[in-house]
């Protein structure tokens, strides 16, 4: 298995309707090695017979619920389960997820919802970090390279150190990168979940992180302040 | 214990009122006896004296004269006048056997003076020439003498105060008595009234003066919990039966949506037909925030959502949503402004911060859902120290909430029967509902405030 689109994923729902919906959704979206079950019983033999990568498990079956049926899965599988399920209590949630479930979706759900949730699910468990395609350990602003691994902002053949804290609050904003990150995402990044009162703190450090990133800290065209709200990066073809 | 002693001195003040009243008139009927056989009484005396003086001597005897005879027959049926040595000098209408006697002797006479005279009651007069004898018929007068030691009679006063006062002291005391009897009958009677009100089950033992009342009022406690258990049982069959039903719709709509979006991607197809799936797409989403609104509402409504309390900044929550609307790509023509004050901005509230958020989160896409050519929305916030709570204004310059909307919510107020009429018409409130619903489960308050110029004005005020 070389891609997540060769994972072999198992759809179990009793409505034939939402079963063909489904795998039309992931045979559009590239992925071939599909099948079906419409009881847990049947569920069982494709656990067997088809050794799934991901199983998409509906709760209400007409020979017994999914989350039994995990239950008892669990004890011989431990094949990644994504629960789409009608039921959208908050107990059935807790319970799906209680019993070791990667993921619940709650119908009606939007196709793009549930490939983003299974495709992470994959990657997560076939693609960890290292194993795939590289994680992203820089990030280019302008002329200017953010490195994290070594900390260092680079540009034109020089080189200038950030501080831990500088560098906590950029890799917050890179991974909402195009989004605001409010005061208190970026401070509980920092400082942990007692951040009251390190507000202004944070405002120092933004000014320091704008003097190293930015061409005209005065003027910044990366690091923008949200009035009232928190920061934001620019994207790329945003920026001026 | 307040209300031992106002049925002490009840019953304690009626006492003394009553033996107050008694006695006046006892006295009264006393006092008009008194006057009545005083009247009479002096009568006599004044007519002993008068017949006295109407006897004379003529020189040829003593005599009566004719106005004498009238006041003597008025009351007496015979009279005699006795002289110094005790005889008959004078008589009237004297009974034989008296008449016979002739004459009494010193002791005689001091015997009848006070008492009877062969069962006549007799009274006596001075005489010029003698004692002047009148007596009235057998059996018509009771005489009486009272004689006490004089000793006696000064320790009288004393002797009256200390029985008006043991009297006095007796009269609280029963009645105190009574009263505290009659409390203890009352006591478990209003301890069971009081457990009413806090619809708690009663059990008043049904003995006592009150039994009736007892076991009427276990009856009355029976009912309204049977009440209770059928107004528990009939909310949780709606809410099931909404939760049921909302879970049916599911299925159905997740193919709706599916295909939908199926369609709506479908680049062989036209781009009408797109939009018109990418519209049918839409509208199933908006089902979806329905069916989750009845359901988030009608558990509310019937307090079958349990809140799950934590401690989290409400400045902070605030600040999430806003980003996330502008993360979503909020058009420009609508603009999110928070004013916080300091004390707001470090405060903690207790509080499902998940189901605030839904709230909050209503009270703008509301804003900018009504006003689809963009809106100035503030959200401001601050905290009332001393009443230990804290008020959030979301305001917006936009169309504002039609009159009807409010008059919806207001009516919810009362009770199912005085707004189920006329549902028919009404305009859909969910949205703005759930937000109060969320808020008074929080000890909180909603209210739409009069729009300044333009706008909605709707203020939250939740306890910390």
């Amino acid at each position: 298995m070389n891609s997540i689109y060769n994972c072999r994923l198992l759809m179990v729902d009793d409505y034939l309707e939402i079963r063909r919906m489904v795998t039309g959704i992931l045979r559009q979206r590239g992925f071939s090695c599909l099948e079906t079950a419409a009881s847990c019983r049947e569920a069982g033999e494709k656990v067997r017979s088809f050794r799934p990568d991901l199983m998409i498990l509906d709760v209400m079956l007409p020979d017994g619920d999914g989350f039994s049926f995990m239950k008892e899965l669990r004890e011989w599988s431990n094949v990644p389960v994504l629960f789409l399920s009608a039921k959208d209590e908050d107990t059935d949630r807790l319970t799906g997820l209680g019993l070791g479930a990667d993921d619940y979706i709650t119908k009606p759900f939007l196709a793009e919802e549930l490939i983003l949730r299974l495709t992470a699910i994959l990657k997560r468990t076939y693609f960890p970090l290292g194993q795939g395609a590289p994680a992203r350990t820089t990030l280019t602003l302008g002329r200017r390279t953010i490195n994290f691994d070594s900390g260092m902002v680079e540009w034109e053949g020089r080189s200038q150190a950030l501080t831990a804290k500088e560098l906590g609050i950029l890799k917050k904003l890179a991974e909402n990168k195009g989004n605001i990150v409010t005061f208190d995402s970026l401070c509980q990044a920092v400082w942990g979940d007692d951040y009251f009162g390190y507000e202004n703190t944070l405002m120092v450090h933004i000014r320091r992180l704008r003097a190293k990133i930015e061409e005209d800290p005065s003027r910044p065209a990366w690091l923008l302040t949200a009035r009232g709200l928190g920061y934001r990066l620019t994207k790329e073809e945003n920026a001026r | 214990m307040k209300s031992l002693l106002k049925i002490i001195r009840r019953y304690v003040f009626s006492a003394y009122f009553i033996i107050f009243l008694i006695l006046m008139i006892d006295f009264a009927a006393y006092a008009a006896l008194v006057i009545h056989s005083s009247g009479t009484s002096s009568n006599k005396r004044y007519r002993i004296s008068e017949i006295s003086s109407q006897l004379t001597d003529t020189g040829q005897g003593l005599s009566l004269s004719p106005e004498g005879e009238r006041m003597m027959d008025a009351d007496y049926i015979w009279g005699m006048l006795l002289n110094e040595e005790g005889t008959i000098v004078w008589s009237r209408n004297l009974p034989e056997s008296i008449a016979r006697k002739g004459a009494f002797s010193v002791p005689e006479t001091a015997s009848f003076s006070h008492w009877y005279l062969e069962d006549y009651p007799v009274y006596v007069w001075r005489h010029d020439n003698g004692l002047l004898v009148l007596g009235r018929p057998v059996g018509s007068f009771w005489k009486l003498t009272l004689e006490q030691p004089v000793s006696i009679l000064r320790m009288l006063p004393g002797y009256l105060l200390f029985v008006v006062l043991s009297n006095l002291f007796l009269i609280s005391l029963l009645a105190a008595l009574a009263g505290r009897n009659l409390f203890r009958a009352i006591r478990p009677i209003m301890n069971g009234i009081r457990s009413l009100e806090k619809k708690e089950a009663l059990s008043i033992p049904e003995n006592g003066i009150l039994s009736d009342l007892a076991a009427s009022l276990n009856k009355t406690s029976a009912l309204l919990a049977e009440q209770a258990r059928q107004l528990n049982r009939r909310d949780e069959a709606r809410t099931q039966w909404i939760s049921g039903v909302s879970h049916d719709i599911r299925t159905p709509l997740a193919l709706i949506m599916g295909h939908a979006q199926e369609l709506e991607n479908n680049t062989a197809l036209s781009d009408q037909a797109r939009e018109e799936a990418r519209i049918i797409k839409e509208q199933s989403l908006r089902i979806r925030q329905l069916i989750e609104d009845l359901n988030l509402t009608s558990k509310l409504e019937y307090q079958s959502c349990p809140l799950r309390i934590a401690s989290f900044r409400p400045a902070a929550l605030l600040r999430q949503i806003t980003a996330d609307y502008l993360n979503q790509g909020l058009p420009e023509s609508y603009e999110i402004q928070l004013n916080f004050s300091q004390a707001f901005m470090g405060l903690r509230l207790e509080g499902d911060e998940q189901l605030l958020a839904r709230a909050f989160r209503n009270l703008i896409g509301n804003s900018i859902r009504h006003n689809p050519d963009g809106c100035h929305i503030t959200i401001a916030a601050s905290v009332c120290a001393g009443k230990k709570n804290c008020c959030l204004l979301f305001a917006d310059d936009g169309a504002g909430i039609p009159r009807r909307v409010i008059q919806v919510l207001e009516q919810q107020r009362e009770p199912e029967e005085e707004h189920g009429k006329g549902q028919k018409n009404q305009p859909h409130v969910m949205g703005l509902k759930i937000v109060k619903q969320i808020v008074e489960a929080h000890g909180g308050k909603m209210e739409i405030l009069p729009p300044g110029q333009k706008g909605c004005r709707i203020a939250i005020t939740l306890p910390f």
